[in-house]
């Protein structure tokens, strides 16, 4: 099968066994990869209600056509399990060895289920498979456990790992590789400590089936090069994601104060200017020529790569404007594996909370040291730090006083680091996001503010989002490849048409990906539907004080204004119709059947009476 | 930098840059004393920002096209189009 290696690894850590499985061409067309195929086992393998931190629970590793591929940004890999944050489908995609790796070990797909009983790691070289002792690295960071395995398999290895956060089961750890690399926002490095899989090794010699191997390889390693021009010309990885921080201010949009400000008069302290001018080195995934992983020295002389949403949330949102102290902020939570956009959520919300009255405490907004503190203390669960490793949802509902409507999060998943207050159309991205709020599937704020007006909730914001969603949290999540090439400098989306067909000898145009992106945004509501049969379209809402008018800003280009409950449920309306969806948020029997999802629409009637 | 050598009609604009673009104007803030009347346009090629660079201009937090005139006090913020994670 060109394209595909059609290679599944099973694995049971319970049973120390391991399995090789095929997938054939009609799977691979139907769901191509990454998310597609991670949803697809998921939905298939796991009984609704398993507990997500139990041996029942599965770990998916998952990657697409074009990834490991040499061609722009193909170094992702896909990882997903139900979430222990959400308690709905949950996945992240980080860059890594393991992409080229595991493919040339002859699988795109990689399932990990049971519990070992002592901790252990996995290293999968082609067909050799071993279960291997984790107690020296057990209970160590993310960077030394890498340098420890690194020496063990070599530096060409691809590594997925946990730090103690993941070992402690918080429920916003994630999974680390390549140092500066993380993925999985909603607790799958927790899924992976449940397991007590400390980390996955991927060694891989063999070739990845491709339908015309020379002209891929031409046309990748030529597209690299012009797309490391375009980049050079235009000056963006001199500032990378960061360059937005600054405008976010500009626009009221910039998360300050656990989001109850827009902009602050300190913000330059923490932008892309201020980063470019301290960095030290620059990383990048695999097969980039982009890098966006800039590195400067934290407080206490950690390397350290930032990106946007770190800096706003362990930044801005905590109201931090030095840059080396948001640096310390953002080391910590990669060595224990702390996701830090949820980290820089839960601070805040700790923060708030304690200004509310709602909580007693010593943590206030700008203590940077005590931030420290308390990311030590949510890896290794000690003390409030047990409360603060259940996420913002959670801590709400403990706290209770009605802190539920100041917790930053929707299904669970902490927002990031765009302050939606009054920006409808991206508070509508957050809260339709397919795991919970993430910028990753739709990020249309630009377009909102730049050509809407920014008080509408017009069509075509419901139609950007979907538009989006269906490229962003579609497209680049199934043939697993990064989006910024085309996001960020304009990059032509047939670009990655011709790579597919190229790879796989199929001959798609985009209006093929969409109904995959579809397909597989039904089925992952299905999932969320089936894990809550009372679903309704009360969980496609965005925190309430967004809507609250004692939280609008008394000053500045939105001042007095905020989302309007009416307008934004009428929006919600419009999205599910184009979706064809029903008014619950959940999808039509016949819309499932349309999609080749009859026999998922028969098993998700057994919950939920679908129109 | 002053460009009032071109016409009589004085205003101030306060100007900031944004993102890889203060690479291309050399500067990321400033008050510019600009003679008028001018669009802004006119402005992004008189502080090297080509036509070929994808940006976002807003006025006073509002998206502005390029061919919209400047006012005197205007607060004017260039960005590139594409950015965030």
């Amino acid at each position: 099968m060109k394209g595909w290696t059609g290679g599944i690894l099973r694995i049971n850590l319970s049973s120390k066994t391991s399995k090789k499985e095929t997938f054939n061409k009609e799977f691979a067309k139907k769901w191509v990869g990454g998310r597609g195929f991670a949803i697809k086992i998921l939905w298939d393998e796991l009984k609704p209600g398993v507990e997500p931190l139990g041996p029942q629970n599965k770990l998916i590793v998952a990657l697409g056509p074009i990834a490991g591929i040499p061609a722009p940004n193909t170094g992702k890999t896909v990882v997903a399990a139900k979430s222990p944050l959400t308690g709905g489908y949950g996945d992240g995609n980080l860059g890594s060895r393991v992409t080229d790796n595991l493919r040339k070990a002859g699988y795109d797909l990689l399932i990990v289920e049971g519990k070992a009983d002592t901790p252990v790691y996995t290293s999968i070289e082609d067909d050799k498979v071993e279960f291997l002792p984790a107690q020296e690295i057990w209970g160590k960071g993310s960077y030394e456990t890498m340098d420890w395995l690194y020496g063990k398999h070599g530096r060409g290895a691809g590594i997925l790992t946990i730090g103690q956060a993941g070992e402690n089961k918080v429920l916003f750890s994630i999974i680390r590789s390549m140092k500066g690399r993380a993925g999985g926002r909603p607790g799958m490095g927790a899924v992976m400590g449940s397991k007590n899989l400390k980390a996955i090794v991927v060694k891989g010699t063999k070739k990845i089936p491709v339908a015309e191997p020379e002209a891929i390889k031409e046309l990748g390693i030529g597209d690299l090069r012009k797309v490391k021009e375009i980049d050079k010309k235009t000056g963006w990885s001199r500032q990378g994601t960061t360059g937005i921080l600054a405008w976010c201010n500009e626009v009221a949009a910039l998360p300050v104060r656990n989001m109850r400000k827009t902009s602050h008069e300190d913000a330059w302290n923490i932008d892309g200017e201020r980063l470019d001018a301290a960095r030290v080195a620059t990383y990048g995934c695999p097969n980039c020529t982009m890098r966006c992983g800039i590195t400067i020295l934290d407080k206490e002389g950690h390397k350290v790569e930032m990106d946007y949403e770190n800096i706003g949330m362990l930044g801005s949102n905590l109201e931090i404007f030095d840059l080396a102290q948001v640096g310390s902020l953002n080391y910590l939570c990669d060595e224990y594996g702390l996701d830090t956009i949820s980290s820089g959520a839960v601070l805040a919300f700790y923060a708030d909370a304690i200004d509310q009255g709602a909580i007693e405490g010593d943590f206030t907004f700008g203590d940077a040291e005590k931030a420290k503190d308390l990311l030590r203390m949510i890896a290794y669960r000690e003390g409030i730090g047990d409360l603060l490793a259940q996420g913002t949802m959670r801590m709400a509902e403990k706290i209770g006083k009605g802190s539920d409507a100041y917790a930053m999060h929707v299904k669970g998943l902490e927002i990031s680091a765009y302050n939606c207050k009054f920006i409808p159309g991206m508070a509508l991205a957050f809260a339709t996001s397919s795991i919970g709020a993430h910028h990753k599937e739709s990020w249309i704020i630009t377009y909102e503010i730049n050509e809407t007006a920014r008080g509408s909730y017009g069509k075509e914001k419901v139609e950007k989002v979907i538009e989006l969603q269906r490229i962003r949290g579609g497209l680049f999540e199934f043939i697993v490849s990064c989006r910024f090439p085309w996001i960020e400098l304009g990059w032509d989306l047939d670009n990655y048409a011709i790579y597919f067909n190229t790879i796989t000898g199929l001959d798609w145009g985009l209006n093929d990906f969409w109904k995959v992106s579809d397909r597989i945004y039904a089925l992952i509501r299905a999932f969320w539907a089936r894990e809550f049969p009372d679903w309704d379209r009360a969980r496609d809402y965005p925190p309430r004080i967004w809507f609250d008018p004692s939280n609008a800003d008394r000053e500045g280009i939105i001042a007095g204004r905020v989302l309007e409950y009416d307008k934004y449920d009428q929006m919600l309306d419009h999205y599910y119709q184009l979706r064809a969806w029903d008014k619950r948020g959940i999808p039509k029997k016949q819309t499932m059947e349309e999609l080749g999802l009859s026999e998922e629409a028969q098993e998700l009637e057994d919950y939920v009476k679908l129109e | 930098m002053s460009y009032s050598k071109f016409t009589s009609n004085k205003m101030k604009i306060q100007l900031k840059i944004i993102g890889y673009l203060i690479y291309h104007a050399e500067f990321s803030e400033k008050e510019l004393e600009i003679s008028g009347p001018i669009t802004a346009g006119k402005l992004l090629s008189m502080i090297n920002i080509k036509k070929q660079l994808p940006r976002i201009i807003l006025r006073n937090g509002k998206g502005i096209g390029s061919r919209e005139e400047l006012e005197d006090g205007d607060r004017i913020v260039i960005s590139p189009l594409f950015s965030g994670g």
